[in-house]
């Protein structure tokens, strides 16, 4: 069979189901037109189907050709009159994640590495139980009553070094056995072992009869080693199998499909690496959600000095429990509320900050009609991000040094005008240096890395051409900066030759149109004590950048960001900073910001 | 422009006053069923039971035996006096160690009494207490299917309102509405002996005060039009905010359901666990002059249609969050302002100019499409 030339792509989220017709197009493929629905998969309607079906249908009603027959198949192969399509790829978070209780030896070792394997699966960790916890947790009373209260439905036992610990091993693995012995069958968790590989054996003995037992590799293969990835393709192999497949009406889909189903997070995960390693870039990609936030590193300079990633390490992407919809309120109970308010220039009263958050998670597929609105959920947007990043640190790519910013997720990417969402990434992500900004306006960025699994030459061709709207470039420097005083100078020379020069001071936004499509050198000269993404102070830099949306973006408040610590001036910096990215030449395009069915780059021939 | 809007399926929150609805409660594969196809339950009646010693909250005592024997290996075998399934009382012998020495006898004795469940891995396990579960119906009707060890289909008849945010688990009680406008507020005053057990309506905000002191009287629930946050995720008794959280009033068309159907007997379902699976929190009023053989059955409400024309809908968010209206025209429009110039939507035409306000003011507005849900 050859090649597909028209794919289906269904992204069935928690709350919203887009569908993106790609076809070819003067013989390469491009992103054609899209449709979006409500997910179905809740009451009253409890089935995924539907939501797809009117997304499809919209699709159908812009292309003018039919997709589905009149019982609401899918059409495949494409027929020769036109109808129908070549394949389907369907990628989904619906599901709720896994809740998963982590069971180690000690806290140090193995638990922190196990919790970093959970970090890029689509789990919920619900628990962490460890032997050394302290004498209570010598009792198995202790453990039978904390298993019960968490009530995991997976747990996941690791610990020990191959060849090392085996009798603290063992009797966790006796522990969480006696834990599903006392359960009824369908309540028993499964258990995921991670541990000393050479225990292995006795963990099949152990749990034989009494309940599910997958195994991995040992996550601490030895004290100096982490091997996370075999335990994360583990639970989104469970995800993929157990927990999507339970989404009603799935089943169905996958038939469309004829695959299975792949995770939201894994396809974005793998969309975000391919960029790094084809065009040789560090690039981040952040998919903001509204049950998940997904974070994904590409690291693509070989000879950049960072830290390569290997294929052993899963720390590449990672899933938070946050989003801006239907998690809010696991978001608020990590983030202090203060921390969220403290990027709004208008500070509302605390309760009506909560209440209004805490409604956006009731309905988390409203958007906002008001100004205070749109910038509350942004502030929440930019904590969620730090709150990751705090967490995950940047393994990868040290200091914010990106070379590629990706922006994926409602949120955002309908966000009304540009600046926005520049805003919420230079505050959130704090970058360094010179970064080029894109936004999957297309709404297909989280399918591609799944599209690439089956068809990878049509997966580089949308990247390409259709999923990204390229922002601009940031240019941002660290060090403590003295607002009013000089930060940076920088003459930009444009590919026709015409030259300007700028001194900006520290503590400002500034906004240097630069056309989409078009480029320019840059000369940047920092201040004394500043860096400008060389990793030295006070040294120069040169960069070739392009234009976009909003131009390039200068950020001279400085890394790590600190906010003016006066009330009036704190308030009065963000609107200005706001005002800036505002005034720049950024409104979305009215096709891409459409939440009903766009059309695409081209038509197909 | 091609009318696409005929593709725009609206989030709903169903508020009918006679709808006949098939609730699914979904039971544990181990658990016993209780009734039959054509049977008529209760709310409160029992549908299915996991037997003692099946659920999962089960008291269970773990008595490390080995450890106590300091046996080698842990195993048992050689020292337990009593078996699986063996009552025992609170300091019974469960095992001895001896030798050859009167000093190496050594019991181990029961610390508390039960029914030995377990001995494994040197572990005997002691069940203190056990009662059976049992899974209630939570509405009243007739249940038209029985699938053993999977799930049981209530159907009901009557009439049904959905909210936005609910918790605390079932209530049972007459619907009590506390005064007969829309945009009244409930004040503590009003919460008095005369509203015990009843399940209280209030249009405005459920505060913590009010909420309180619903407590103190015995309510057994309540339904409000919005939730103080600092009730969120907190509430001491089932409740149901038909809006959200904040300062927002109970739409009206929500509030005059209810408030039609004060007096009657009312069931308000907010559970947190698994069996509810998926349906928001509800307030049913069975219909009891009404029966699924009857004819003249209302249709079933179908909500898996595209928004039309006439369509009843609820804003839900600023400026209009909790506005009620009707759709007047399925023509999209493009937001006018700033913030929502990218937005598609639908020209809606609101009761009034405010969610509780009588007085008809006729207003049409844009909203985009995704800040509107039907409400029946």
């Amino acid at each position: 069979m050859g090649r597909p030339g028209s794919l289906l792509v269904a992204d069935i989220g928690s709350t919203m189901t887009t569908v993106a017709l790609i076809d070819r197009v003067a013989g390469q493929h491009r992103f054609v037109a899209r449709g979006e629905a409500i997910s179905t998969h809740v009451a009253p309607w409890s089935d995924v189907l539907l939501g797809v079906l009117l997304g499809v249908r919209t699709i159908e009603r812009v292309v003018g050709r039919a997709l589905v027959d009149g019982r609401g198949s899918l059409l495949r192969p494409r027929q020769a009159a036109g109808d129908g399509v070549d394949g389907c790829v369907v990628v989904s978070s619906a599901a709720t994640p896994i809740r998963v209780a982590l069971v180690g030896l000690t806290r140090d070792v193995s638990l922190p590495r196990a919790r970093q394997a959970l970090a890029a699966a689509p789990t919920r960790e619900v628990g962490c139980l460890a032997l050394d916890d302290g004498m209570l947790w010598r009792d198995p009373n202790t453990w039978l009553r904390a298993l019960r209260e968490i009530q995991p439905e997976v747990v996941v036992i690791v610990g020990g070094t191959d060849g090392g610990a085996t009798q603290p091993v063992l009797d966790l693995m006796s522990l969480i056995a006696l834990h599903n012995r006392l359960l009824p069958p369908e309540a028993r968790p499964v258990v995921c072992y991670a541990g000393n590989a050479h225990l292995a054996p006795a963990a099949a003995q152990a749990f034989a009869g009494i309940g599910e037992l997958r195994t991995a590799a040992n996550v601490s293969p030895s004290l100096a080693v982490a091997n996370c990835r075999p335990l994360t393709a583990l639970l989104d192999t469970l995800y993929r199998d157990r927990w999507l497949m339970r989404v009603p009406g799935m089943p169905r889909l996958v038939e469309w499909a004829a695959a299975p189903v792949a995770v939201a997070a894994r396809s974005f995960g793998q969309l975000i690496r391919y960029v790094g390693e084809r065009y040789r870039l560090n690039v981040i990609g952040i998919d903001m959600g509204s049950a998940r936030t997904v974070r994904a590193e590409g690291v693509g300079k070989a000879d950049s000095g960072h830290h390569r990633r290997t294929d052993n390490d899963s720390a590449s992407v990672t899933c938070a429990d946050m989003g801006v919809g239907l998690s809010v309120s696991q978001a608020l109970a990590r983030i202090p509320l203060e921390r969220v308010t403290r990027w709004l220039p208008d500070e509302p009263a605390p309760d009506i900050a909560r209440a209004t958050l805490l409604n956006k998670g009731l309905h988390p597929q409203s958007v906002s009609q008001t100004q205070a609105d749109l910038l509350l959920e942004l502030a929440l947007a930019r904590e969620i991000i730090r709150e990751m990043n705090a967490h995950q640190g940047s393994a990868g790519v040290p200091g914010g040094h990106w070379d590629l910013i990706i922006g994926a997720g409602r949120s955002l990417t309908r966000a009304p005008h540009a600046g926005y969402a520049a805003m919420v990434w230079l505050d959130a992500l704090e970058p360094v240096g010179v970064s080029k900004l894109a936004l999957d306006v297309s709404g297909v960025a989280g399918a591609l890395g799944a599209v690439a699994a089956s068809d990878p030459l049509a997966a580089v061709e949308v990247v390409e051409q259709d999923a990204f709207l390229t922002l601009g470039t940031l240019v941002s420097v660290a060090g403590p900066v003295t607002p009013g005083r000089p930060a940076l100078r920088l003459s930009l020379r444009t590919a026709d030759g015409r030259v300007s020069e700028d001194e900006i001071a520290g503590g400002v936004v500034r906004v240097i149109p630069l056309a989409p499509g078009q480029t320019a050198y840059l000369d940047l000269h920092p201040a004394r004590g500043l860096d400008v993404g060389v990793g030295q102070p006070g040294v120069s830099a040169t960069a070739d950048v392009e234009g976009g949306r909003l131009g390039i973006v200068v950020d001279t408040r400085g890394r790590p960001l600190v906010l003016p610590a006066a009330e009036a001036g704190h308030r009065r910096a963000l609107e200005g900073w706001l005002e800036t990215l505002l005034g720049g030449r950024g409104p979305m395009p009215a096709e891409t910001m459409a939440d009903h069915a766009t059309a695409g780059a081209a038509c197909p021939t | 422009m091609p009318d696409l809007a005929a593709e725009w399926l609206l989030p709903v929150r169903r508020c009918v006053s006679h709808i006949e609805d098939v609730v699914v409660r979904h039971i544990p594969p181990s658990a016993e069923v209780l009734v039959q196809v054509d049977e008529r339950v209760s709310a409160t009646q029992p549908i299915a039971r996991l037997a003692a010693g099946r659920g999962t909250d089960r008291q269970l005592h773990v008595v490390d035996v080995a450890g106590a024997l300091e046996l080698p290996g842990r195993d048992l075998s050689p020292v337990m006096l009593k078996r699986r399934g063996d009552a025992v009382q609170a300091g019974e012998m469960l095992a001895v160690r001896s030798g050859r020495l009167p000093f190496l006898y050594r019991p181990c004795r029961a610390p508390v009494g039960g029914r030995i469940v377990a001995m494994t891995h040197g572990w005997v396990v002691i069940e203190t207490a056990n009662a059976a579960l049992d899974i209630l119906a939570m509405v009243a009707g007739q249940v038209v299917e029985v699938t053993a060890g999977r799930s049981i289909a209530i159907q009901y008849v009557g009439a049904l309102l959905e909210g936005a945010y609910g918790a605390g688990g079932l209530a049972v009680g007459t619907l009590y509405c506390s005064d007969g406008t829309a945009n009244a507020a409930l004040s503590p005053e009003h919460i008095t002996e005369a509203v015990h057990a009843t399940i209280l309506v209030t249009p405005g905000c459920a505060t913590r005060e009010i909420v309180e002191c619903a407590v103190t009287v015995g309510v057994a629930g309540i339904v409000a039009g919005s939730l103080s946050v600092d009730l969120a995720g907190a509430a001491p008794l089932p409740v149901i905010a038909t809006e959200g959280y904040g300062r927002l009033q109970m739409a009206v068309d929500r509030f005059n359901l209810l408030r039609g159907l004060s007096g009657r007997e009312a069931t308000l379902v907010a559970p947190a666990d698994d069996t509810w699976r998926g349906r928001p929190a509800t307030v049913f009023v069975a219909d009891a002059a009404h029966s699924a053989d009857e004819d003249g059955i209302p249709a079933q409400q179908r909500f898996d249609r595209p928004a039309r024309a006439g369509d009843r809908v609820c804003a839900v968010r600023a400026p209009f969050a909790g506005w009620p209206g009707q759709v007047s025209n399925t023509r999209p429009v493009a937001g006018q302002t700033p913030i929502t110039g990218g937005l598609q939507g639908l020209q809606v035409r609101f009761d009034s100019n405010a969610p509780t306000d009588p007085e008809p003011g006729a207003q049409v507005q844009w909203v985009p499409w995704l800040n509107l849900e039907r409400i029946g």
